[in-house]
């Protein structure tokens, strides 16, 4: 195979960081609703190369995740049993 | 000269953690920051909120927000302070600004900022409700409480062992008597 063939696959649309988009949209650790959309359902936070923020947003939202599992207003993971 | 930084700490409480008692607390915490030439800029009750993960056994929590600009001295000092104080189940404190002479702060313009940067947030979905009501819509229960002795399960004497049965025919029937019976 040549190598141009293995390079590119066809893209889907170029995700864009929603907090770039939106400047009104702060990251916040004390706002667990906003940032709950950038947890799986677990818990766990999701990779920027599936949600599409960009890598700058990505650090403050870190680390407002983490913040926001230090006082319980985010879980730091969810089994499902409870 | 004394440098200062403006601060944020949430700390959660006890869930029967009375409003005399936080008043006691917040009035020292007061001292503490006025004493060295600090200054509250805010101060939001959260009221009792459902802690995502339990928290030394405690599912729920009262939460207070306090924002204020102390010199680091001082913040040791109010930590020490939440920690000797049993009814605080956990704090964290936030560094808002960078360090500056505490009289270089202009006192009512950082109010400001502090109040517009902190929106009370009322954020009551999945993981905490002020009204004592659940995600799912349903009243607040509470602790369901001891479910006493739960009885002799059976165990395993109660089927007939596999090597008890004579061949596979009988076994079979003996399964759907069982299921008759």
């Amino acid at each position: 195979m040549k190598p141009e063939m293995r390079r590119r696959r066809s893209f889907g649309r170029r995700k864009v960081c929603p907090f770039c988009a939106d400047k009104s949209l702060h990251i916040d650790y004390k706002t667990p609703s906003m940032l709950k959309r950038f947890i799986t359902e677990r818990g766990r936070i999701v990779p920027r190369r599936i949600s599409g923020v960009c890598a700058q947003h990505q650090r403050k939202l870190q680390v407002s995740v983490k913040r926001a599992r230090m006082v319980a207003l985010m879980p730091y993971s969810t089994t499902g049993i409870d | 000269m004394i440098m200062g930084r403006i601060y944020e700490t949430i700390l959660i409480a006890k869930p029967d953690f009375d409003q005399e008692g936080f008043e006691k607390l917040h009035a020292r915490l007061l001292k503490t920051i006025g004493d060295e030439g600090g200054l509250e800029l805010k101060l939001v009750d959260w009221g009792r909120r459902r802690l995502a993960y339990p928290i030394d056994g405690h599912r729920k929590g009262n939460y207070f927000y306090f924002g204020y600009i102390a010199s680091p001295a001082c913040l040791k000092e109010i930590h020490r302070q939440l920690r000797l104080n049993a009814e605080v189940i956990r704090f964290q404190s936030i560094t808002l600004s960078k360090s500056k002479p505490l009289g270089a702060f202009d006192f009512e313009k950082e109010r400001e900022r502090v109040v517009a940067l902190t929106p009370d947030p009322q954020d009551e979905e999945e993981y905490g409700r002020r009204d004592g009501r659940d995600s799912r819509g349903g009243r607040d229960r509470g602790d369901r409480g001891d479910r006493g002795d739960r009885g002799d399960r059976g165990g395993r004497d109660r089927a007939p062992r596999r090597d008890d049965r004579d061949g596979a025919q009988t076994a079979e029937k003996a399964s759907v008597t069982e299921v008759q019976a």
